[in-house]
């Protein structure tokens, strides 16, 4: 006999449900139907069942994730991008635990809170734009190739291009805000040397591969490890 | 053809009262469950807020992760967590009743009704001092009768984890008897070692 045998005598077959009981549980029930409840409005709905039924952990999430995006330390580094390995992928994980529309939502409210904290790199609307477009970013791409979230190299691709393509917007936007012109920003375009080129794609690419692969780490970590912190701190999981 | 459930359970989006049919298919198998976890006062009150908690929810349940049984004892099993007390409660009940189902009421000799007494004790007290999430899978498996890749469903799981939690459970109550595989109904009583006799106090 074994472990789930044993189990089974010990306890017997088991108590079915008396009839008061049954008609107790099924006037409980139809309270809950037929009282007129509120439904939550179809977008409400819908990001429920992106967040496979837990809107608490996706909007807790969420503001995690825009406060440390907001918060997000500036590194004496001098590695164009390096800050991304933070923010896009936060972003990222956004996108894989809450679905389409949470990248741009949290890029939306990290580039709005940054500005509003004054912690801009340049203190201008500009220098936070790189949130919201790849915020964006991350959101179309997904939409137009789910099956580009499942695995860690395919994020890693994503996130390489989604960094090559936004990390210009500070440095430009900042030469703008400076007072630079058109032919200005393109002459100091066009002087930047071969070994400075290799340097800036590298490093975007390099790090939006990391953020990618971080993202997707993370995502999964949390997946696996919710329902037991879900449990633990009596969270309601939508089950 | 008959509806099967999980297409009643999309249907009772648009048409609400078709929920009860749900109801009636379910309930008895819901509160079979929940009666050995937490005991009948508390079996009826989980057993209706299951079914109440899966109504409310019935917008986010996806058929292609669980079917609609396996998402019900789900339900109900995070229901019993958060009475963990009334299960251990219900546990020592056990550990404290004579293990009588081992044994023939006239021909049981008095040294195997306190062998199978004392392991009775010795389970009930290896199942309270499991980790929770081993023994809900456990006894998914043993007392709701639900495959491996129900409970997996019913849990939100891997399959991966259900085997190993399984496993880990099998090996803890093999620590507290280890004799376990030596019981049956014609040999109540173990070939050697005996059991611990452990007391669970509720």
């Amino acid at each position: 006999m074994d472990e789930v045998q044993l189990l089974q005598r010990w306890v017997g077959p088991g108590s079915d449900p008396s009839g008061t009981t049954i008609t107790i549980a099924r006037a409980v029930l139809l309270r809950t139907i037929e009282k007129p409840v509120t439904r939550p409005s179809a977008l409400l709905r819908r990001a429920r069942r992106q967040a496979g039924g837990s809107l608490t952990k996706v909007a807790g999430l969420a503001a995690i994730c825009t406060s440390a995006i907001m918060l997000q330390p500036y590194t004496p580094l001098g590695l164009p991008g390096h800050r991304a390995l933070g923010w896009l992928s936060l972003l990222l994980v956004m996108r894989l635990e809450g679905g389409t529309g949470w990248a741009t939502g949290v890029g939306l409210a990290s580039a709005l809170g940054t500005l509003a904290i004054g912690r801009s790199p340049n203190g201008s609307f500009w220098g936070v734009m790189q949130y919201v477009v790849a915020g964006i970013g991350v959101d179309a791409f997904l939409a137009a190739r789910p099956q580009l979230a499942k695995n860690p190299l395919h994020l890693a691709g994503l996130g390489a291009l989604l960094l090559l393509l936004v990390g210009w917007i500070t440095p430009i936007s900042n030469s703008f805000v400076a007072g630079a012109s058109i032919r200005g920003v393109w002459v100091s375009l066009s002087s930047v040397g071969a070994s400075g080129w290799v340097r800036l794609l590298g490093s975007d690419l390099g790090f939006g591969a990391g953020a990618g692969v971080i993202g997707y780490c993370v995502a999964w970590v949390l997946d696996r490890q919710w329902r037991h912190l879900a449990a633990r701190f009596g969270i309601e999981t939508g089950q | 053809m008959s509806v099967t459930d999980e297409e009643l359970l999309l249907a009772s989006r648009a048409d609400a009262d078709r929920f009860g049919e749900l109801f009636d298919r379910h309930f008895a198998t819901i509160y079979r469950y929940l009666h050995r976890r937490v005991g009948s006062d508390l079996a009826d009150e989980l057993g209706a807020e299951t079914f109440v908690r899966a109504f409310q929810h019935r917008d986010s349940y996806d058929p292609q992760r669980a079917p609609v049984r396996a998402w019900l004892f789900g339900i109900a099993t995070n229901l019993v967590r958060r009475h963990h007390r009334s299960e251990h409660r219900r546990l020592a009940a056990y550990a404290k009743a004579p293990f009588d189902r081992f044994q023939d009421e006239g021909t049981a000799a008095i040294d195997t009704r306190v062998s199978a007494d004392a392991l009775s004790a010795t389970l009930g007290c290896s199942l309270a001092t499991m980790r929770s999430q081993d023994r809900d899978v456990l006894l998914l498996i043993a007392w709701a009768d639900l495959t491996y890749a129900e409970v997996a469903a019913a849990l939100g799981t891997p399959i991966g984890t259900v085997r190993s939690r399984l496993a880990r459970a099998r090996q803890h109550i093999r620590r507290d008897l280890p004799d376990v595989n030596d019981w049956s109904a014609e040999n109540p009583t173990p070939a050697a070692g005996g059991t611990k006799g452990t007391v669970l106090h509720g």
